[in-house]
């Protein structure tokens, strides 16, 4: 290790992050190209919230962000990681929930790939064997109980439209993010779906998942609900596998 | 160490671009003139979707080098052994050209600045680098290239100049050398040193690859902006580095402001027509 290399990097390190540090001539180039492109890289994970809160309150809130939370990864995709987090403690609501969708849409963007479970494995399975199956659930799935319709907001601003007021809902309504080839896709689902595919994704037993559900006080036979979400986990790429 | 392949038998593969998400479709639609690309590694270092995908198609049609940004070489922090790891596994999915990144550290204590900083040119931080580049090396089972980075701040403790301190790196350690020729035009202007005393400093067989860029110039600072095409002085130091280094695979680099792919192209003929006459007269 070579001490006199370390006490000058982190010296240097120190003045770029304005923590001090001394002023060797020329740092300032670094300083500000710092910041600004550690925002660039934020506004390229939150591209809705940019829009939604106007250039300038983003850069603020990336300047913020970037003081309490500097980047620890060898990539930059990572940088923004934290920043749904942040905002649970820091900002209003609506701006977390905003954040944690978009988070959702970027961790699908780039998750290993997968293929749905092809219908006929499951037509070949005996009805006995089914309550033990357990399936798997696509890498990148997210599921999100929001409190706020920002999901409205998101799709009227990535199209280019004024946004809805953003409402703050009585009880929290459950999302679903995920992709499906090349694209990602998000749905909102009721509360007992969404509970289902909890389970499901957990690695519980599909008899396990249907018992569930039986609590569920639903107004239709639960197995036949089931049945029907079912068949578009698979038609939407959702459900990709079984269990060992 | 003797990793890869024989110093003397130098690859040309010719002119590149560096591959851009803008230009994926045309790259496939239109299969451009180019005769290599390079990547950006960690816009692949990830799990699946777009960046695996269209890499993978355009892999097929082309040869790839691979660029990398998260090395930090010069870091006094230790190496990242999970940016290695998943380096190592996109070479072998790849099987690139080759694999640079810069002579420079990019954050200590664990924190990432993603920027590249130039190194205090001492002998301690020579002696730092070479044992890290062996190390680097000798897990990849290869050479890598380092490329100078453009710079703009001042270390008063260097003891040398820059290029002795590459070439020093490039001996010492054995490995490779990617000279970014705009990055010694920017350094110079901003240092005040002359751009061809640094070609001369550095070892002709030890270079493998050119990169050229744009940059910014407001009197005061050049900087390094990538956000521009090629600029006349820049031309012509490439036209020295040509006629001194002979046939060094070329490309032309652009990360802002990306223009359409016709128009990177153009800028890549200028690159042979300046290269190519100068090659075949030594030839």
């Amino acid at each position: 290790m070579s001490t006199g290399l370390a006490t000058l990097q982190a010296d240097v390190q120190a003045a770029i992050l304005g923590q001090g540090g001394t002023a060797l001539p020329g740092l300032d180039i670094y300083r500000s190209a710092y910041r600004l492109r550690l925002t660039e890289a934020l506004a390229a994970d939150y591209p809705v919230l940019r829009r939604w809160l106007g250039g300038a309150r983003f850069d603020e809130l990336a300047r913020d962000y970037l003081e309490a939370h500097p980047s620890r990864h060898f990539s930059i995709r990572w940088f923004g990681r934290a920043l749904p987090e942040y905002l649970e403690r820091q900002g209003p609501l609506e701006w977390a929930e905003m954040a944690r969708f978009e988070w959702a849409l970027s961790l699908a963007f780039d998750c290993a790939d997968s293929k749905p479970l092809a219908p006929e494995t499951l037509a070949g399975i005996p009805p006995q064997d089914w309550p033990r199956l357990r399936f798997t659930v696509c890498p990148g799935f997210s599921l999100l109980r929001l409190r706020t319709s920002v999901p409205h907001v998101w799709k009227a601003l990535q199209a280019g439209e004024d946004p809805p007021r953003c409402r703050v809902l009585s009880t929290p309504t459950a999302w679903m993010v995920w992709r499906q080839g090349l694209r990602q896709f998000f749905r909102s689902l009721s509360e007992a779906e969404a509970e289902c595919l909890v389970r499901l994704e957990s690695g519980a037993a599909f008899g396990e998942v249907c018992a569930g559900l039986s609590g569920c006080d639903l107004p239709t036979d639960a197995a036949r609900q089931i049945a029907l979400w079912l068949r578009r986990w698979l038609k939407d790429g959702v459900v990709t596998g079984l269990r060992g | 160490m003797a990793a890869g392949p024989d110093l003397s038998k130098r690859p040309f593969p010719g002119f590149g671009l560096g591959l851009r998400k803008e230009h994926y479709e045309a790259v496939l639609t239109e299969r451009p003139a180019v005769d290599w690309f390079e990547i950006l590694s960690e816009n692949y270092l990830v799990d699946g979707g777009k960046p695996l995908h269209y890499l993978d198609r355009i892999r097929r049609d082309y040869p790839m080098a691979m660029h990398g940004v998260s090395l930090s070489i010069g870091s006094t922090d230790p190496l990242d052994r999970r940016y290695l790891e998943r380096l190592k596994r996109l070479i072998d999915r790849l099987q690139p050209l080759w694999v640079s990144d810069h002579l420079c550290w990019t954050g200590a204590g664990g924190v990432n600045l993603h920027d590249l900083l130039p190194l205090p040119y001492t002998g301690e931080a020579l002696s730092h680098v070479v044992s890290r580049v062996e190390q680097v090396q000798d897990f990849l089972g290869r050479r890598i290239l380092l490329e100078n980075v453009s710079s703009y701040m001042h270390y008063p403790h260097s003891e040398m100049p820059e290029w002795a301190f590459l070439a020093g790196v490039a001996e010492k350690a054995d490995c490779l050398i990617l000279l970014d020729i705009n990055n010694i035009y920017v350094s110079a202007r901003n240092h005040g040193f002359d751009p061809v005393a640094y070609l001369r400093a550095i070892p002709p067989e030890r270079v493998w690859q050119f990169h050229l860029a744009g940059h910014t110039d407001d009197g005061e600072w050049v900087i390094d902006t990538h956000d521009h095409p090629v600029r006349m002085e820049v031309w012509d130091l490439y036209r020295e580095a040509a006629g001194r280094f002979g046939p060094v695979a070329t490309m032309i680099e652009r990360d802002d402001r990306i223009p359409p792919l016709a128009d990177l192209l153009c800028e890549l003929e200028q690159a042979r027509r300046i290269a190519l006459p100068l090659w075949k007269e030594a030839a």
